[in-house]
């Protein structure tokens, strides 16, 4: 299966192209914002890469959660691409693309999402990747997971401002978390698109959409007034 | 040359053909009033999401609808500035790499150009040069138009732009969202003698609007009249009356003053404050004194609208025509960046 995708939903954007079993991807960190930076990094990837839209079979995007903003853009290019070249599009979740980054681990991937909170979910990578819990929205010391006695490790932005909040709301039974947890996650990860790619290709053509039926997946649903109580 | 239009900068999602040669050929609108209505104006995050969700679609049905038969486009335009970042960014990014992806150009308008430009949609379009007078929720500009891409803003608002006091005076006297429809319908039944209010700067010289202090006038005449248990709904069609005519009175001296100043024989009115039957009857009056002729596009043309942006990216493309490549590899070229604040003289 031969797929471009794009991650646009955190402040470093990425273009990944896997083109008959080659995986090449382009990341930019530059902060001019990623409306100027994505549609020059396609077209050199594709360039580079001798890949034209038509040797396509399917495009993928990161749907969220994550910045809105950077959300919106990943769809709204991935739509314009995907419906002006006739092709199907996978949208996959930013916390399972951080979770595909890893192989064989119990992940709990953690966005910064402003306002004080974080986006994280559950992810066992021990063979493909698996939900265990969906992306929720949540306060740091309040992840609602209940882990068992597995190693966990974590990843993304919102272990750098918050891993002590994080460990200390666990619901964590047996062992010693935060001995255990201390070396044991990495903030400076973020979701790539070579993974959406990954993730997009597990899934396969019959999990593809029209251009058209791409939704966000914002998870904070509740935009206006919305204060810790 | 066929040219798509798309429009996302506030409330509405909009999409239209233009043909240079044949005209408009379809518009369509979709409008988040209702999404917005309970909060009593614009809320920016949701009305991005609400035009990510709906563009594409709507983009969908005007290239396949009857009246396009089919026919492939030469151009997309998209709305790029002044208005709401988020709002913009969705019809930016489609409109940006759809192009890319057809290997057509991507055109980017300014938004107010395209209310200027919106009636040369009609089947009477007004000549250049003319004087503009651009009044919606968010602007309120009086602009000397020489020709196509020649503007001149003779005057603006300091503060509240007039569809802005429309709304928030709605809101005041609980007549709800949009404002200017609202105020507009209670108004017909209200009494003109019983309140005078002010008339804006016109005491002074220049063409500059300020509507901010009428807003607080009618504030504390309804609060006054609140406390005394007498806001009726007599008084507030009174009210409602004397703020729409302290408005229109406002606009129309100051369109006398910039038709006066400049010679100019023309005055157009767009905007969605321009849809306002007062306002409308008011300035042909004003005009008609003065030995000018006002035009007005169709109302469902002075609210925003994806046919004037369409009309406005045909407008550009011919002044600059390789403004964008087909492949655009290089980075100022493939960028999609928008301008929610963009003068239009710095276009």
């Amino acid at each position: 299966m031969n797929i471009l995708s794009i991650d646009t939903v955190t402040d470093v954007c990425s273009v990944a192209i896997t083109y008959k079993g080659e995986t090449v991807q382009r990341t930019s960190s530059e902060r001019v914002g990623h409306s100027n930076l994505i549609l020059a990094l396609i077209s050199s990837l594709c360039a580079e890469m001798e890949v034209s839209f038509s040797k396509l079979d399917v495009m993928g995007v990161d749907i969220g959660p994550g910045s809105f903003t950077g959300v919106r853009i990943g769809i709204g290019v991935i739509q314009g691409l995907a419906y002006g070249t006739n092709l199907p599009v996978i949208g996959v979740s930013s916390l399972e693309t951080l979770a595909a980054s890893q192989k064989g681990k119990l992940v709990l991937p953690a966005l910064d999402a402003r306002m004080g909170q974080i986006y994280c979910g559950l992810y066992d990578t021990e063979c493909g990747v698996t939900e265990l819990v969906s992306p929720v929205v949540c306060y740091p010391d309040e992840v609602p997971f209940t882990i068992g006695n597995r190693d966990l490790f974590g990843l993304g932005s919102g272990w750098e401002q918050y891993d002590k909040e994080i460990v200390g709301g666990l619901k964590v039974p047996t062992w010693n978390k935060e001995t255990r947890f201390d070396s044991n996650w990495k903030s400076n990860w973020y979701p790539e698109a070579r993974f959406v790619n990954q993730l997009a290709m597990t899934r396969g053509l019959t999990c593809s959409t029209g251009a058209l039926n791409l939704r966000a997946s914002y998870v904070r649903n509740q935009v206006v007034n919305s204060k810790r109580t | 040359m066929r040219i798509l239009g798309i429009e996302t900068s506030c409330d509405d999602t909009a999409a239209a053909i233009y043909d240079s040669e044949k005209g408009l050929i379809v518009h369509r609108l979709s409008s988040q009033i209702d999404l917005h209505r309970q909060y009593g104006g614009v809320v920016p995050e949701l009305a991005a999401r609400d035009h990510i969700c709906t563009l594409m679609p709507l983009v969908d049905n005007v290239l396949h609808s009857p009246e396009n038969g089919g026919e492939k486009m030469d151009a997309i335009a998209y709305t790029a500035g002044p208005g709401l970042s988020g709002a913009l960014l969705v019809g930016a990014s489609i409109g940006k790499s759809l192009a890319h992806a057809w290997g057509i150009p991507a055109v980017a308008v300014h938004h107010m150009e395209g209310h200027l430009l919106a009636p040369m949609l009609e089947e009477t379009p007004p000549p250049f040069p003319f004087i503009a007078l651009l009044v919606s929720g968010g602007h309120t500009l009086l602009v000397d138009v020489e020709d196509e891409g020649c503007y001149q803003i003779l005057g603006q608002s300091l503060d509240d732009a007039a569809g802005e006091a429309f709304d928030k005076t709605a809101k005041l006297l609980n007549l709800g969202y949009p404002g200017g429809p609202a105020i507009s319908k209670v108004a017909q039944g209200g009494d003109a003698n019983r309140f005078h209010f002010p008339r804006p700067m016109v005491n002074r010289p220049g063409l500059d609007f300020s509507f901010s202090g009428l807003k607080t006038h009618v504030r504390t005449t309804t609060q006054k009249i609140r406390e005394e248990n007498q806001l009726d709904d007599q008084t507030v069609a009174d009210i409602a009356l004397a703020f729409e005519l302290a408005v229109v009175d406002t606009l129309g001296i100051k369109c006398g003053r910039a038709l006066k100043q400049t010679g100019r024989k023309r005055l157009i009115i767009a905007g969605g404050v321009g849809a306002n039957q007062r306002l409308r009857d008011h300035l042909t009056k004003v005009t008609a004194d003065l030995g000018a002729q006002v035009f007005y596009p169709r109302s469902e043309f002075c609210t925003d609208n994806g046919a004037m942006i369409a009309y406005a990216g045909y407008v550009r493309s011919k002044m600059i025509p390789d403004s964008n490549t087909s492949n655009p590899i290089d980075s100022e070229q493939a960028s999609f960046d928008v301008k929610p604040r963009w003068s239009l003289e710095n276009i």
